[in-house]
């Protein structure tokens, strides 16, 4: 991780931790690997993602970055970053919208590109066992789709779907979830589907 | 004019004056009679002194008199079942009288003791008014005809019984005290209220005495409503068949996902992992919740809304008990009245 990530990630354990002492703000912090593939490439990611939750409001952060190689063996890699930012509104325990940017980076010999998406979604949460197991389906549709290599803008859509398992007393949960998006740019006949298979470990905080 | 007004007065009051002071004479003429051995003369007599106009003058305990007298006045004209009736009103009108032995011979006492002790009934007093505060108590003494066993009890307007405060022997005499409350622990209130008591047994008699209750006390709270909305403590066959129908719907969505969001990519095989996940998660959330099996988080869940449940109500039962604590209670007494005179041959 760069120095840039790092810094980030103090930022956002110092703003977690003081709100953890009040009753009626909880947080999480967490560690992401990701397992990201391309139609044309493969690669793995660091990062990490944390929320804020006040009462049925989360805001959501979420950062990785990685290399991807190419499939073929022979083309350059590329440097891969992402980050999003969602806010959360929590309907009912098993129900919540979100809307947010997701940004993803790529750097390559040929320069960086970019991919930028408002994404409105809904989640929903399902005890599978307990209260300590529990999956989720997201689903979302891009509000806008912004491109600059080629300069444009297009549509994009995606979901997740994902398990976590929560340690009861214990602060700490794991959750492995797979994720697919795809995005088009219009009029100029390019597509990028993006494939990520996600373990994360973290702290909860209440 | 004036002269007219008093002589009608005089006319009006005359009578008056002789028919109450005909009560005591004609009472006198009886014994004189009695005593001269004319029994019919005296029983005569007598029953004209019990009866109304002349009636009217008398208290208990010269009613209690002239009935003796008749009753004795009757067992020597040879009317027995006469004599009978009489001291049976007379036990009824005061279940502790005596014949007094100096004048009446042991026959007669023996008939009247025959009659008192087939005849179960009980005299009730009671104060004309009390106030107390709770925890306070009213008494009321009850003195028998003769010893058995009766059961006292507080009745509503409609007869039913409110509350039992008594059920027992009776010998000499007893003292019964109500603290004002119903058999729930709440103040019985009315204006019509009745102090039953019921002599047990195939000659007992019913008595009762009207009681005015008012209480005068703060609003209390009320208490929470009972918990309705509690989780199941075991699970059922549906607990584990919605786990396990969850993660397999999840699951299928894993698989499926590519298709409802790239249609036509060729997606990878790293959504097995998490359908994979899924599904034995879903199992395990199945075997762990099947029908029968403890739920402890839900019961631990329960316990502590059980918890917070009884302190909210405890609260509320001290705060009232602190506000009855200043309520009082005014008991008012009427005179007694025998529904059933307890019959019976002696």
């Amino acid at each position: 991780m760069s120095t840039r990530s790092l810094l980030l990630a103090a930022v956002w354990a110092f703003a977690a931790v003081p709100l953890a002492g009040q009753t009626t703000v909880t947080g999480t912090a967490a560690g992401l690997v990701l397992n990201v593939r391309t139609r044309t490439d493969a690669g793995t990611a660091l990062g990490f993602a944390g929320s804020v939750r006040f009462r049925r409001v989360e805001l959501q952060v979420r950062y990785a970055e990685g290399k991807l190689q190419p499939a073929d063996g022979a083309s350059v890699g590329r440097d891969l970053v992402e980050g999003a930012v969602a806010l959360r509104f929590v309907a009912t325990p098993w129900l919540s919208l979100q809307l947010g940017p997701h940004a993803r980076h790529y750097d390559s010999p040929l320069g960086p590109e970019r991919w930028v998406t408002w994404q409105l979604g809904g989640r929903a949460d399902v005890t599978i066992a307990g209260t300590g197991v529990r999956g989720h389906a997201m689903l979302w549709q891009g509000m806008g789709l912004d491109v600059n290599v080629p300069p444009g803008s297009g549509s994009a859509r995606g979901g997740e779907v994902g398990v976590t398992i929560d340690l009861g007393p214990r602060p700490f949960w794991f959750a492995l979830a797979y994720g697919i998006d795809q995005a088009q740019v219009r009029d100029a006949a390019r597509r990028e589907t993006v494939e990520a298979l996600t373990f994360t470990a973290g702290l909860r905080r209440r | 004019m004036i002269v007219r007004v008093v002589a009608l007065a005089l006319l009006v009051a005359a009578p008056l004056r002789a028919q109450t002071g005909s009560a005591s004479e004609v009472m006198t003429g009886a014994v004189r009679a009695y005593r001269d051995l004319d029994f019919d003369a005296a029983a005569r007599l007598l029953r004209r002194v019990l009866t109304p106009p002349l009636a009217v003058g008398l208290d208990d305990a010269e009613r209690a008199r002239a009935l003796t007298y008749l009753g004795a006045a009757e067992h020597y004209r040879e009317q027995p079942d006469s004599a009978i009736a009489v001291f049976r009103r007379l036990v009824v009108l005061a279940p502790r009288h005596r014949p007094d032995t100096l004048i009446f011979p042991p026959e007669i006492t023996r008939l009247y003791n025959a009659v008192r002790s087939s005849t179960r009934i009980v005299a009730v007093r009671l104060p004309a008014d009390t106030e107390f505060r709770v925890g306070g108590k009213l008494v009321a003494w009850l003195y028998p005809s003769t010893p058995h066993a009766v059961t006292v009890a507080i009745s509503g307007e409609d007869g039913r019984a409110l509350r039992t405060v008594y059920a027992g022997p009776i010998g000499d005499s007893l003292d019964v005290s109500w603290d004002g409350r119903d058999s729930t622990g709440s103040f019985a209130t009315g204006d019509r209220l009745w102090l039953t008591v019921t002599s047990r047994g195939s000659r007992g008699a019913k008595l009762r005495v009207p009681l005015r209750v008012e209480v005068n006390a703060p609003d209390t709270l009320p208490h929470p409503p009972p918990l309705s909305a509690l989780l199941p403590e075991r699970a059922t066959r549906e607990t584990g068949l919605r786990s396990l129908g969850g993660a397999a719907l999840l699951a299928a969505g894993a698989l499926t996902l590519p298709s409802l969001v790239a249609p036509g990519e060729r997606a990878s095989g790293t959504r097995f992992a998490v359908a994979g996940a899924l599904s034995v998660s879903g199992l395990v959330g199945y075997l762990s919740r099947r029908a029968g099996r403890p739920l402890p988080k839900n019961a631990a869940i329960n316990q502590t809304r059980r918890e917070a449940w009884r302190q909210q109500d405890d609260a509320v039962t001290r705060e009232n008990a602190g506000r009855m604590r200043a309520a009082r209670l005014r008991i008012r007494g009427g005179s007694a009245v025998v529904l059933d005179g307890g019959g019976g041959d002696p």
